[in-house]
């Protein structure tokens, strides 16, 4: 089964930075995953609507049309519980706590920018709690 | 007219009220006894001035009755000498000695001069006035002529040097049978030593001559007399004819005359002053005594109280007159000084209301620059907000591409300069945006630039898209290119810029859209720029309309805005300037719209 990668963000140059530190990350690991880049909370939503449930979702909070909130919320109702799997990128300060209250802080987040090192420990993390 | 009135009126209870009740009590009270004092001290010299005045006037009397009666004396006396001198120098007169002892008055008359023993007075009526001495009554004793030596006068029996006629040697004379029955009187009184040198008989006119003297006193009284004191007889009087008959009707001077005489028990009166009171009315009486050959007379002055009364009267109103002015010219005095207290007294007030308001507008001016700065820093962090999220997308590549390179040192090189192409545009686009806050700092000391505005809209849209793509809002941005330079704060144009966006954020839901637009346009013949924010909310009314730029006026929720963003940007452009309003209609959007002159004016 084909695994997948939702990367969620409306910066372009963003994607431009995931896609590779994406590869790297699943080429050390072993990992073959299809990265799927999507621009806001909408189109991913009605990718999730069309494929189901995704492997791995890389969110940004902030994004035009629908934000990040709101795709877990559209998606909740589906009936999927993303937040597992879900890296969410923000940044804005207080962008998390604005948009998914104060338990979004107990969710998995990096904040922009960021490097290498703690993208992948990051994604590491989230693939070892979605293992078991 | 009225207007000048009321304003008297206004200035004089004006000038009342900056009184306590206290002063205008003693300014009153000042004044009562100013006028009290006034009063007495006038009615205090009027009254001195009538006594003395009545003192003078006694005494200008008594000396003109004094002076009037030793005149009469002496005109008498000299009337006397005058005929002495005439008689001597009658030649006939000197040439007749006395050839014998006989009583014939022919040899009167030639005794009369130049030795002259006395005199035998009769007055115009030929009564015996004086002789003198008195031994002089009796110088013809024992005159035997059968026929009258003097004929008796036509008309008055007043005797004339005419008279006088000669016959022979001798010089005759013609009397009143009366008077040579007078001059006869007392045939057997001897003269005391028995001889006769010489006599002088002349005739005087006593009236004429008292009248001429007298005359004068008329002018000072009603009526003057004289009195032989030895008698009580009147000899003369200024009103009453002598021996006027009984039935002569009388007249009210003659009357108050014959009132007066009455007035006192004797017609012999003191020297000095008398005074009568009759029906009312006072009269003084001004008494002196002289001599009139032997005879002791008294002439009498007699003159209205009312004259002195009347003189008082037009003096002390002379006074009150005084008075009053004095009075007059102090109520000025204090109503100038009232005037120019209250005037202190309202320019003190007016100094401190103007101090005071000077210290509000101080205040306010601080207090606006405050907000102000507040403002500033409210669209600060706006911006901070906006400018951090577009500064970390910007960080975001060149972070990731070197953090790539560093864990993945061995990449070959095609990717490597690809990841580095990628970090060196990321910082690029990191560099122009220090660079707009940089520009934005520098404008931050308010200093005028002639600058394009496109760039500050620029800036201001750049820094806030994001905020207006998360909230949904489509934003159209239409900037005309090349236009004019504005000399500006650009800092302020930016602020201003800024918070018609915010606010078209806010007023917008989900969907809707914001056109910025600049164009150059002239108004009024001068070059300049205008820059329009239009949003499609849902607009608003005339009143708010109206009141939108009036400072803490919001629509906002209570705690949300301070209602100042709007009157700031106004004052921003007007200090530019330029113009701002609004177009509206409520369903409708708003049009902001600011207009400012170009930098190059003429």
């Amino acid at each position: 089964m084909l695994k997948t990668i939702l990367t969620v963000d409306d910066n372009e140059k963003v994607h431009d930075v995931l896609e590779p530190m994406l590869e790297i990350w699943l080429e050390d690991n072993d990992l073959e995953m299809t990265i799927v880049k999507l621009c806001n909370g909408a189109e991913a939503l009605a990718w999730v609507k069309e494929n189901g449930k995704p492997d791995l979702v890389l969110l940004d909070v902030r994004m035009p049309v629908m934000d990040g909130a709101e795709f877990l919320r559209q998606v909740a109702m589906l009936g999927y519980d993303f937040r597992p799997f879900t890296l969410l990128l923000t940044g804005y300060a207080d962008d998390l706590e604005q948009h998914l209250g104060t338990d979004a802080l107990l969710m998995k987040h990096l904040r922009k920018p960021f490097m290498t090192p703690e993208f992948f420990a990051a994604l590491d993390n989230l693939n070892a709690a979605r293992k078991p | 007219m009225a207007v000048s009135h009321s304003n008297i009126k206004t200035t004089l209870s004006g000038m009342l009220n900056q009184l306590s009740p206290m002063q205008l009590f003693g300014g009153l009270a000042i004044i009562g006894i100013i006028t009290f004092s006034f009063y007495n001290m006038s009615r205090d010299l009027a009254v001195g001035l009538e006594g003395d005045l009545r003192t003078a006037f006694d005494q200008q009397n008594l000396t003109v009755v004094d002076i009037a009666s030793s005149r009469v004396g002496f005109h008498i006396d000299n009337d006397v000498a005058e005929n002495v001198r005439l008689l001597g120098q009658f030649p006939g007169m000197q040439r007749q000695e006395m050839r014998n002892a006989s009583r014939d008055m022919e040899k009167v008359n030639t005794i009369a001069a130049p030795r002259v023993d006395g005199f035998v007075l009769f007055d115009a009526n030929g009564d015996l006035f004086t002789v003198y001495p008195e031994s002089m009554r009796f110088p013809y004793k024992g005159n035997q002529s059968e026929s009258p030596f003097f004929k008796t006068s036509k008309e008055t029996g007043a005797l004339y040097f005419s008279d006088w006629i000669h016959d022979g040697d001798s010089l005759k004379m013609r009397v009143a049978n009366a008077i040579y029955k007078k001059i006869i009187l007392d045939e057997d009184k001897q003269s005391p030593d028995g001889k006769l040198s010489g006599v002088i008989m002349a005739q005087i006119d006593f009236d004429r001559t008292i009248a001429s003297e007298l005359g004068r006193l008329k002018s000072s009284g009603i009526m003057h007399w004289i009195i032989d004191e030895k008698s009580g007889e009147v000899l003369y009087h200024s009103v009453l004819p002598r021996n006027a008959p009984d039935n002569v009707v009388e007249s009210i001077k003659s009357k108050l005359a014959k009132d007066l005489l009455k007035a006192f028990p004797s017609t012999v009166l003191e020297p000095g002053i008398h005074r009568a009171k009759l029906g009312g009315t006072g009269f003084s009486i001004a008494s002196a005594r002289s001599k009139v050959g032997p005879h002791k007379i008294t002439v009498n002055l007699a003159y209205d109280d009312s004259a002195v009364a009347g003189l008082v009267y037009e003096k002390t109103n002379r006074i009150y007159m005084l008075g009053i002015a004095f009075l007059v010219v102090v109520l000025i005095g204090a109503v100038v000084t009232l005037r120019q207290m209250a005037k202190r007294q309202s320019l003190i007030g007016e100094k401190d209301h103007l101090a005071r308001e000077l210290a509000l507008e101080e205040e306010k001016k601080k207090l606006s620059e405050q907000v102000s700065q507040l403002q500033k820093m409210e669209s600060l962090g706006e911006l901070a907000a906006g400018t951090a999220h577009e500064l970390n997308n910007a960080l975001t590549a060149p972070m990731g591409m070197l953090s790539i390179l560093k864990t993945k040192p061995d990449l070959d090189s095609d990717k490597r300069a690809h990841f580095l192409n990628q970090a060196i545009s990321g910082m690029e686009q990191a560099r122009a945006i220090v660079e707009g806050l940089l520009r934005f700092s520098r404008s931050e000391l308010n200093e005028k630039q002639l600058d394009d505005v496109n760039e500050d809209i620029r800036f201001v849209l750049n820094m806030y898209k994001k905020e207006l793509e998360h909230a949904d809002i489509t934003l159209v941005q239409d900037l005309q290119e090349e236009l004019p330079s504005v000399l500006a704060a650009h800092r302020q144009i930016q602020q201003v810029v800024l918070n018609l966006v915010t606010n078209a954020k806010y007023i917008l839901d989900k969907g809707g859209i914001l056109e910025v637009s600049s164009k150059s346009e002239r108004r009024n013949g001068v070059d300049g720029i205008i820059i329009k924010v239009k949003d499609n909310g849902p607009g608003m009314n005339e009143e708010i309309q109206q009141r939108i730029f009036e400072p803490f006026y919001s629509t906002k929720a209570v705690g949300e805005g301070t209602g100042l963003g709007l009157s700031i940007c106004y004052g921003i452009v007007q200090d530019h300037g330029g113009l701002m309003n609004v177009v509206s209609a409520p369903g409708q959007g708003a049009t902001f719209s600011i207009w400012i002159p170009s930098g190059d004016k003429a």
